[in-house]
């Protein structure tokens, strides 16, 4: 048996696309496959072949993810291919929405007032949108956690776990530093945020084996 | 080969693939390297690798087994064969493919 690590470079970097792609396949399918697919390799090397063609002639690995996601419908009905929508991503969505209708409320809601004293003593109030009181700058502010929010809707694949975590982080500081303020409007999608990043990122099932 | 000749062929294989795999077993234990040479020789898959996630299912379905055998080429290799079981689904198809095959033939044939 030659353990995987005895495989040239190529070889190795291939297998590991493979384990990659079918993540969520079961563990003992995915094993199997992947041994499979080694001791083919080993083999062939073994023979004399060159890496480069015999990895040509095993195909991409992404036809073969795609034959396992294949063998594993028709076994058991289910389809594990990666989807751009699950639960992970519609969450996502939600902390955009709350940010956006958090932006919203406070751009639009005359809700502000901001008292200041004149120099002879006096008090003057000033009241409206925070747009209005602030200036339009502000817009600039709210569109912060507007683009944290929406930082991870975009990725895929490797990305898209570290733009979660680095968003819901971001939100969580935005949401505390503004919080005397309006960082607490914020909450409710700092919230969507932090619960995306503990989804998982693609469905995983787990069988038991049938006689 | 023309593209939809191509998809035809990809969906034909779907149904049969496996039941060559086990009928290849049947004949005689092979191993991994061998089994998918000769199916890409005989066109039944596109691509070696696409052998593989079929024979992890047939495993784990209790159609095939693997043994480790010592060779001559003094490495040990891996030996896929047909279990009982495997037998006895061969068997199924082979009473299912027969007619169905002649049916199909007769229906597809070019009126002359």
């Amino acid at each position: 048996m030659t353990p995987a690590s005895q495989l040239p470079i190529e070889a190795r970097t291939w297998l590991d696309d493979v384990e990659r792609r079918t993540a969520p396949l079961p563990d003992d399918d995915r094993r199997e496959l992947l041994a499979g697919l080694a001791e083919h390799l080993a083999e062939s090397l073994d023979g004399g072949a060159a890496p480069a063609e015999v990895l040509a002639r095993l195909g991409s690995p992404r036809d073969i993810a795609d034959q396992a996601f294949q063998q594993h419908h028709q076994q058991n009905g289910v389809d594990l291919r990666a989807r751009y929508f699950n639960a992970k991503r519609v969450t996502q969505y939600v902390a955009a929405a709350l940010a956006l209708a958090a932006a919203l409320a406070i751009a639009l809601l005359p809700s502000y007032i901001q008292v200041s004293t004149t120099s002879d003593g006096q008090e003057s109030i000033t009241s409206g949108t925070v747009l209005e009181v602030v200036g339009i700058w502000f817009l600039l502010v709210l569109a912060i956690p507007l683009i944290l929010a929406a930082l991870p809707l975009s990725a895929t694949g490797r990305a898209w776990q570290p733009l979660s975590i680095v968003s819901a982080v971001l939100l969580s500081i935005f949401a505390l530093v503004g919080s005397l303020s309006i960082g607490w409007y914020f909450v409710p999608a700092t919230i969507a945020a932090i619960v995306a990043v503990f989804l998982p990122r693609h469905p995983r099932t787990h069988y038991r084996r049938g006689a | 080969m023309d593209a939809p000749e191509e998809r035809i062929l990809t969906n034909l294989r779907k149904g049969v693939l496996e039941f060559c795999v086990l009928a290849y077993l049947q004949a005689g234990r092979t191993y991994g390297l061998d089994l998918a040479r000769r199916l890409e020789t005989d066109r039944l898959i596109a691509s070696e690798g696409t052998l593989y996630p079929l024979l992890a299912r047939l495993r784990s379905a209790g159609m095939v087994e693997t043994e480790w055998v010592e060779s001559d080429a003094g490495r040990p290799r891996k030996y896929y064969t047909l279990t009982n079981l495997g037998a006895e689904y061969l068997d199924a198809f082979r009473s299912a493919w027969a007619p169905l095959r002649d049916t199909v033939d007769r229906t597809v044939r070019r009126p002359s």
